[in-house]
């Protein structure tokens, strides 16, 4: 099941998290409700597609707190908030730590569910951008890392303690494998797949 | 069969006796008014006067006079001494070293007649019976004026400027109050005095020939007196209510400053319910939209649109109650409901300061004698400060703990809690000083209203620093006497 796109929705108000699954499930988007971030963190990994929505004001764990583990963990679902009310400071945190939108609890069906949509979508593009990258070795992967930093190939070679002509091989069965042309396109699809 | 004569003092006695009482009782009840206590010895020295004097116009030997006349002087020290500390208290003013001479004076007369052999400042040698109003009254026939006698009426007269001088100056100063006081009271003292010196001096120097009774003019001045007293605890009760109701207006404007605070919190505790009755509502459109609606799923809706609409109603009136102007009520209050409502009002905020909420209110606790909407003021008020305390502390913890327990068989004990910074020491004395603040916004009233809500329940409010981090304020109430 977690391998299907889901909305993970996170408040503590029993009765709101209710109505909310009600609502997204009448739109036919698949729902797991959550009553903390922590009962969300323990259900989820890298393999689970989808996005989140989450209270920003929660006990304990709170939205931005939960978003920073996520990430933490490689979890790249975007996430959606909401607010009982305008946080600007918060809000600015929360969209740099990449929050898809930022919404009032009773914002307008439409935009809410526009929001959830943007998410999933950014969810899909990006676990599809990483498939691409899914053909990649440990080894690949690890110089790739480098790459996307804007590292010269000497530094690499010195890093992983290997020859400056392996890391060139490396480099090009990579540009074979995804099907790109150029190392600069590289470099941008794979800061698109959450590469880095 | 009595007289008119004889029947006036035992009337003097009894309406001296009444008035003191009352005064007495009046002092009993409420030792500050020492005015009423010095009344009190006035009146209850008018009562063993009159009773004196009846003893001498019912006298009917020469002896039996003169051990009466002993009785009498003892018996006119109490009003000398009475109206001189009565004077002093009530007015406010007159010269003390001139109250304490005539006091001093007056003493050696009483001691000097009645210690030393009988009439040693004026002795009756003949006794004459004539009839008076309906009675045989004993009085002076011949008398022997001694030099005791100056000294009782150098004292009289000393007295007479020691009133005076006192009444002058109250008149003098500014307000009717004291002009009135001066005029009813000042007067009525002058007045009878005058008319008691005026007679002694007459009976002693043999020039009217009537029974010594000065105890009836004596009773004018109490009536007068009597009634400035009454008067003034009558203001009294007024002000009283007038503090009460000041008190209640000023509970309700920090009321209303306090939920101005939590204005932003409340919203969102509103916005919660508001929030889930609106997305139950548009997923039940879609529902109904649907060819076969889903009829169980549409009754949950219906049931969780109802439950949170009554969740918001509640919010609502209780912020509603808290807004309302209203004087003290006192009702049997359960403290455990009490406390999760006030948790509700703060849990916004609480969940914006990132401060955990914990309360330990046992249910089994009795029934407080209470108004609930100025108590809830008070924990409301306590549990913003701790919030407050808790979110700008250095410590990582971030706790606001309510805690109740019974004190003893009559009281509740209430602790809130915070982990916050404490209280700075030079502080801890005057934070239930009005306008005492160490917040930027905020009139610092909070906590001087809370400390006057809870004394007016009869219970006591304080702080402390606790041992490891933070405050604790601790109230009491007392348990319902139902309870």
């Amino acid at each position: 099941v977690s391998s299907e796109a889901c909305v993970h929705v996170v408040d503590d108000d029993a009765a709101f998290l209710r109505a909310m699954t009600r609502l997204l499930s009448a739109h036919g988007l698949r729902v797991r409700a959550f009553l903390s971030g922590g009962e969300l963190l323990a259900q989820v990994s890298e393999a689970t597609r989808g996005c989140v929505m989450t209270d920003l004001h929660l006990p304990e764990l709170d939205g931005l707190e939960l978003q920073h583990r996520l990430a933490g963990r490689g979890i790249a679902m975007p996430v959606v908030f909401l607010t009982g009310r305008g946080d600007i400071p918060s809000s600015v945190r929360a969209m740099r730590q990449g929050a898809v939108d930022f919404l009032e609890k009773n914002a307008p069906e439409a935009e809410l569910i526009a929001a959830v949509r943007r998410g999933l979508d950014a969810d899909r593009t990006a676990s599809a951008r990483r498939g691409r990258f899914a053909v990649l070795t440990e080894r690949e992967l690890e110089v790739l890392r480098h790459v996307v930093r804007g590292r010269m190939n000497k530094q690499i070679a010195a890093e992983l303690g290997i020859h400056e002509r392996t890391v060139k091989l490396h480099r090009s069965a990579i540009t074979t494998k995804v099907g790109v042309r150029s190392a600069a396109e590289l470099a941008t699809l794979a800061r698109e797949a959450g590469i880095s | 069969m009595e007289g008119a004569l004889f029947i006036l003092w035992t009337t003097v006695g009894a309406a001296s006796l009444t008035l003191g009482a009352v005064h007495g009782i009046v002092w009993l009840l409420d030792r500050q008014r020492l005015a009423n206590l010095a009344f009190c010895l006035v009146a209850l020295s008018v009562v063993c006067m009159a009773r004196t004097e009846f003893g001498m116009a019912r006298a009917t030997t020469v002896e039996e006079y003169g051990d009466w006349l002993r009785w009498f002087y003892v018996a006119s020290f109490g009003p000398t001494l009475g109206l001189v500390l009565f004077v002093r208290l009530y007015f406010g003013t007159g010269r003390t070293w001139l109250g304490a001479l005539v006091v001093i004076l007056r003493a050696l007369v009483a001691a000097g007649n009645f210690f030393a052999p009988a009439g040693s400042s004026w002795r009756v040698v003949r006794l004459d019976h004539t009839p008076m109003l309906g009675d045989i009254a004993a009085m002076s026939g011949e008398a022997v004026v001694r030099p005791l006698q100056w000294l009782a009426t150098a004292a009289s007269l000393l007295f007479l400027a020691y009133v005076v001088d006192a009444t002058v100056a109250l008149w003098r100063r500014p307000g009717r109050d004291g002009r009135r006081k001066a005029a009813v009271v000042g007067g009525a003292i002058i007045g009878t005095r005058l008319v008691a010196t005026l007679q002694a001096q007459l009976i002693v120097w043999g020039i009217v020939a009537m029974p010594v009774m000065v105890s009836p003019a004596f009773l004018i001045m109490l009536a007068a007196m009597t009634y400035e007293l009454c008067r003034d605890i009558v203001a009294s009760r007024h002000s009283e209510k007038e503090a009460h109701r000041l008190r209640d207006e000023l509970a309700h404007v920090a009321r209303v400053s306090t939920l101005s605070e939590l204005s932003g919190s409340l919203a969102h505790e509103l916005n919660q319910p508001l929030a889930a009755i609106l997305r139950n509502a548009e997923a039940a459109k879609l529902l109904l939209a649907a060819k076969e609606p889903d009829l169980e799923e549409l009754r949950a809706i219906i049931a969780d649109i109802h439950s949170d609409d009554r969740r918001a109603g509640a919010i609502i009136e209780r912020m509603r109650a808290l807004l309302k102007r209203q004087a003290l009520e006192l009702h049997d209050v359960s403290l455990g409901t009490l406390a999760r409502e006030v948790l509700e009002l703060v849990r916004g905020d609480a969940l914006a300061h990132r401060v955990t909420l914990e309360c330990a209110v046992p249910d089994s606790l009795p029934a407080v004698a209470a108004d609930r909407v100025q108590v809830s003021q008070v924990l409301l008020n306590l549990l913003v400060n701790g919030i407050d305390a808790a979110s700008s502390a250095r410590g990582s913890e971030r706790r606001v703990a309510i805690q109740a327990r019974r004190a003893d068989a009559r009281t509740v004990e209430v602790a809130v809690a915070d982990s916050g910074d404490g209280i700075a020491p030079e502080l801890l004395p005057k934070v239930f000083d009005p306008f005492v603040t160490t917040k930027a916004k905020g009139m610092g009233i909070g906590l001087a209203v809370s400390r006057t809500i809870v004394e007016a329940h009869g219970g006591r409010l304080w702080a402390q620093n606790n041992d490891r981090a933070g405050a604790t304020f601790r109230f009491t109430l007392p348990v319902a006497a139902t309870a």
